[in-house]
């Protein structure tokens, strides 16, 4: 994949229109904006991080931070997605001095209702029979007490790993908002054409000089050419298609 | 203030007559006009200037972009700056400041900010640094540069400015060339004017002529 600077798209731009470099400085904010967009939606900036977790099982987000792909948890060379919940709570503990701790080091101030506390009676169930086998019939079960959970607490800036999780690091993979120096010099090529209609759509549109008929199409051009690019960033081919048709397909026993 | 035409040759008229020209000079003061415009091109490195602006308006005839090396750069709190030598046409963008670079690297150019831009980008997290490039701003007779020059090395820079075409100057317009350069005309033209001397009381061209001849 070959990649090109934003910098560099500018001056081509600028070259293109004949402008001179007192266009430079509004022409790479238009790029910027245009970056910015298209990393959310298309170039897909997926970063990955491996952060550490403090000892509340807390981590703070990174700054560029867009939104999440996957909070990981290490296995080996695996690693296990978390899920996300929202009944964590998003409040801190704090203890008599202000400092924050641990959920499970706060004295609770009800326990008539906890998660695991409403416990199926099974005591009073047969599940075997004459010969010591199991019958089964464990009705009501559920999927049982999930601990791989998390949840993003925007407003302290942190994820927060249930703290029934014992781990010392996450790998984090999120999205990028693209607004960083490395993203800017390291641009997909794919994406040239539509950052310079951007660029010429922003100009006109900002520009008393051109009606509103040429900027529509401008505009248009551009959309144009952001279809252009998903299509180029498309990972479908025929083989890819063939594989999720067959993944879905199971060999089941034919009713008589 | 600035020198106009008119100035620079009552000063080497002064020099030539060793105080207040006398009316029978040899050298009048309009002879200087025309040389002082051939010598202030010649020194300005003036080109042609021409150029439509993307936005339709266009730039008046006439216009020349003249060179200047060697312009100092100062620190200036923590950033630097330098004192514009002349005045140049004011055009939109700034463009009479029409390019600041390092003699060292003249295809790298700083870049052109209009004035107060620099607070506005300052509030973006990607070009709040202009991704490592270095800006400069117009303040009244200084550019302010984003970075301080002086820490790389940096202790001149050459501008070109868009300036009027020296002939379309009248005698009493302000000139737009720097005080050494004006010194040097000075100096110039008196030397190259010296040995012209007014006429001899003997009146007989005619004679000079046939003298001439028989050489």
């Amino acid at each position: 994949m070959t990649v090109i600077s934003l910098k560099a798209i500018v001056k081509d731009v600028l070259m293109q229109k004949g402008y001179s470099l007192h266009w430079y400085i509004q022409c790479l904010v238009y790029a910027k904006n245009c970056l910015r967009e298209l990393t959310f939606d298309d170039l897909r900036v997926v970063n990955t991080k491996k952060i550490p977790v403090n000892d509340f099982n807390e981590f703070e987000i990174p700054a560029d931070y867009q939104d999440y792909c996957r909070v990981n948890a290490i296995c080996g060379e695996k690693l296990r997605p978390l899920v996300e919940t929202d009944k964590l709570n998003k409040l801190p503990s704090l203890d008599s001095d202000f400092n924050q701790q641990t959920y499970s080091q706060t004295a609770t101030e009800s326990s008539a209702l906890f998660y695991g506390g409403l416990y199926p009676f099974y005591w009073n169930s047969t599940n075997w029979n004459e010969f010591g086998e199991s019958t089964g019939r464990y009705y009501g079960l559920g999927a049982g007490v999930q601990d791989d959970v998390f949840s993003v607490i925007k407003e302290r800036n942190v994820i927060k790993v249930t703290e029934t999780l014992s781990i010392d690091d996450v790998i984090l993979e999120y999205i990028s908002d693209g607004m960083d120096a490395d993203s800017a010099t390291r641009v997909d090529s794919y994406a040239i054409a539509t950052i310079d209609a951007y660029i010429n759509w922003k100009l006109k549109a900002n520009n008393r000089n051109h009606g509103a008929g040429e900027v529509q199409m401008a505009k248009q051009e551009y959309i144009d050419q952001r279809l252009i690019l998903r299509a180029r960033l498309s990972p479908l081919t025929m083989e890819v298609w063939k594989r999720l048709f067959q993944r879905a397909s199971y060999a089941s026993p034919k009713s008589a | 203030m600035a020198s106009t035409k008119k100035i620079l040759a009552e000063q080497v008229m002064f020099k030539l007559e060793g105080g207040w020209p006398d009316i029978a000079a040899a050298v009048q003061e309009e002879d200087l006009y025309k040389r002082i415009e051939q010598k202030v091109n010649a020194k300005a490195k003036l080109q042609h200037f021409n150029q439509t602006l993307a936005s339709g308006e266009t730039i008046p005839d006439g216009l020349f972009i003249a060179t200047y090396d060697g312009i100092a750069v100062s620190a200036y709190q923590d950033r630097s700056k330098s004192t514009l030598p002349v005045k140049p046409i004011s055009l939109p963008r700034n463009m009479g400041i029409f390019r600041v670079y390092d003699p060292r690297y003249p295809d790298n150019d700083f870049i052109p900010l209009q004035r107060g831009q620099m607070a506005l980008l300052r509030s973006d997290t990607l070009l709040n640094d202009l991704i490592g490039d270095i800006g400069y701003e117009p303040r009244n007779e200084d550019v302010v540069f984003t970075q301080d020059l002086t820490l790389i090395g940096t202790s001149e820079v050459s501008m070109e400015l868009v300036v009027m075409d020296i002939s379309l100057f009248s005698v009493t317009q302000a000139l737009p060339i720097p005080a050494d350069m004006e010194d040097e005309i000075i100096n110039e033209l008196v030397a190259e004017y010296a040995p012209v001397q007014a006429e001899t009381g003997a009146i007989n061209k005619f004679t000079t002529i046939k003298n001439n001849l028989a050489q």
